[in-house]
């Protein structure tokens, strides 16, 4: 069974080109980091799977169901989380996972709304407005507001970027735990390597919107005859350049 | 439509409107300004034996509708102009929901504010100024649907404006309607305007609904050919603002711009 099938994926925007062309798959269960130096199409691969960025050629399939055709079905089954995105600032936590559990049609909101934030401990900020908490914080409600409808699929865009190491670590368990369990996929891009190397099944290198790279971390460390991935990630990024 | 989302986007904007004074605050403030300054400028206008047809109650009748209609768009836009500036977009977006679920949503907590805000200013006029809305007759149900449907017409319009230009074109969410309240008619006929003004004013709805007001307060006869132009008018201009919301939500999405929050 395959969560994410993406053919021939092209994203260009006037003169750019962001993504070239790109195919992969990938199964249910799998834990896949997508990788690259700034500007490689991480985000914009990201946004295309999501439907919030039309492609300019190929098909997207998520669980099923093509993304440019049956948007919300695709998307039903998924969630998401970003550094990037924020919620309304006055809401309290509870308000914003108790929203949101609707938009993603949980039934049992109340049931969903307790276990996420259970699964965080943000037992004590529940009922703190969006604006009060700290960066990481705020990180962690995005995550929290990600698991809400018990997803299929979770797509990550940067999620840790401004945890510190401890709500990271925390994060990172919570998110694999989840996986475990539930048999969720999950896609994640990370600029932290370490991170990867912890929680991904298997990663890949996109460079100036193609993939150069697709394998195990540990394969991938072979490949590239590399310490770790920091370093994987350096020499393909300076190949990018040259 | 999921019935689960649209409630969830009422549920948020009720959430942002509750722990936000200035969204309570907004409801009765200016309407009630507005209501005040005309009724003075009625009670000033009877005392001087001003030869008004319709008398003084037309203005603030005209007031009272003005003021729905432009509530109808502005409401409409300012629920998404929030989700803008919390950056809460991409969210939204990036969640099942679909476009028609958000703005039914928006459309259902809208009409709420609208006619809690409404029925103050009717209850302000009449206490304060002696002025009943009901005074408006045969001609207040269909004024009323009139100026909503064209309210949500220029509101979706906006809406896609912001949409495709973010947060520079939110200027349009205030100025809008007032563009349009000169050829409208709110507080003086048509016939007063230059001719080439006149065709600018008919073509609107907002006209039509205002002279079929005056002449009901002036004479008591109901104007039904300019309140059916007015109404099948404010269908096709909501038409249109669907088919605009439509088209741009689908180039937003060519161009990557929903991802991008504020622009």
């Amino acid at each position: 069974m395959v969560a994410i099938r993406v053919a021939g994926l092209v994203k260009s925007f006037k003169v750019k080109l962001a993504v070239d062309g790109i195919s992969f798959e990938v199964p249910r269960g799998q834990v896949c980091a997508l990788l690259g130096p700034n500007g490689a199409g991480k985000t914009t691969t990201i946004q295309c799977l999501l439907g919030l960025t039309l492609p300019t050629d190929g098909t997207i399939e998520v669980l099923g169901h093509d993304v440019v055709k049956d948007r919300s079905a695709a998307i039903a089954r998924t969630n998401f989380a970003a550094s990037y995105t924020a919620f309304p600032w006055r809401l309290r936590v509870r308000e914003i996972l108790r929203v949101y559990a609707g938009l993603y049609d949980v039934a049992d909101h109340r049931t969903a709304v307790a276990r996420s934030i259970e699964l965080f401990g943000l037992e004590e900020l529940s009922h703190q407005p969006f604006q009060s908490l700290s960066s990481g914080q705020q990180t962690l409600v995005n995550l929290a507001k990600a698991l809400i409808n018990a997803p299929e699929l979770l797509i990550l865009d940067e999620p840790t970027a401004s945890l510190d190491p401890e709500n990271a670590f925390q994060a990172r368990t919570v998110l694999r735990q989840v996986a475990d369990e539930t048999g969720m996929t999950i896609f994640i891009t990370s600029h932290n390597m370490r991170e990867v190397e912890k929680v991904a099944d298997r990663v890949l290198f996109l460079s100036a919107g193609e993939i150069v790279a697709d394998a195990a971390p540990t394969q991938l460390r072979e490949q590239f005859r590399a310490e770790d991935l920091e370093e994987v990630f350096l020499t393909v990024a300076r190949e990018s350049r040259r | 439509m999921n019935r689960r989302r649209v409630w969830a986007v009422v549920l948020q904007n009720w959430y942002v409107m509750r722990r936000s004074p200035i969204r309570i605050f907004e409801l009765f403030y200016w309407p009630v300004i507005e209501v005040v300054l005309w009724g003075f400028i009625s009670v000033f206008l009877v005392g001087a034996d001003a030869n008004i047809p319709g008398g003084v109650g037309v203005l603030l009748g005209a007031v009272l509708l003005w003021d729905l209609m432009f509530r109808s768009q502005q409401e409409l836009t300012i629920t998404q102009l929030i989700d803008m500036w919390d950056r809460n977009i991409v969210n939204l977006y990036a969640s099942p929901m679909r476009q028609s679920e958000y703005l039914t949503g928006a459309l259902v907590f809208s009409v709420v504010r609208v006619m809690v805000g409404t029925t103050f200013l009717v209850v302000i006029a009449d206490w304060w100024f002696g002025f009943d809305l009901l005074s408006v007759g045969a001609v207040l149900v269909p004024a009323l649907v009139t100026l909503s449907l064209f309210g949500w017409a220029l509101g979706l319009t906006i809406r896609a404006a912001v949409m495709r230009f973010g947060t520079n074109a939110e200027v349009l969410a205030w100025s809008m309607a007032f563009l349009l309240q000169p050829v409208s008619a709110v507080f003086y006929p048509v016939s007063v305007l230059p001719e080439w003004l006149q065709a600018i004013a008919l073509a609107l709805p907002t006209s039509h609904v205002f002279e079929a007001m005056r002449a009901f307060l002036a004479s008591g006869e109901v104007h039904t050919g300019g309140l059916i132009i007015a109404f099948v008018g404010s269908l096709v201009y909501l038409g249109l603002a669907a088919l605009v919301a439509r088209w741009t939500y689908g180039r937003v999405r060519q161009l990557g711009l929903l991802a991008k929050p504020g622009y």
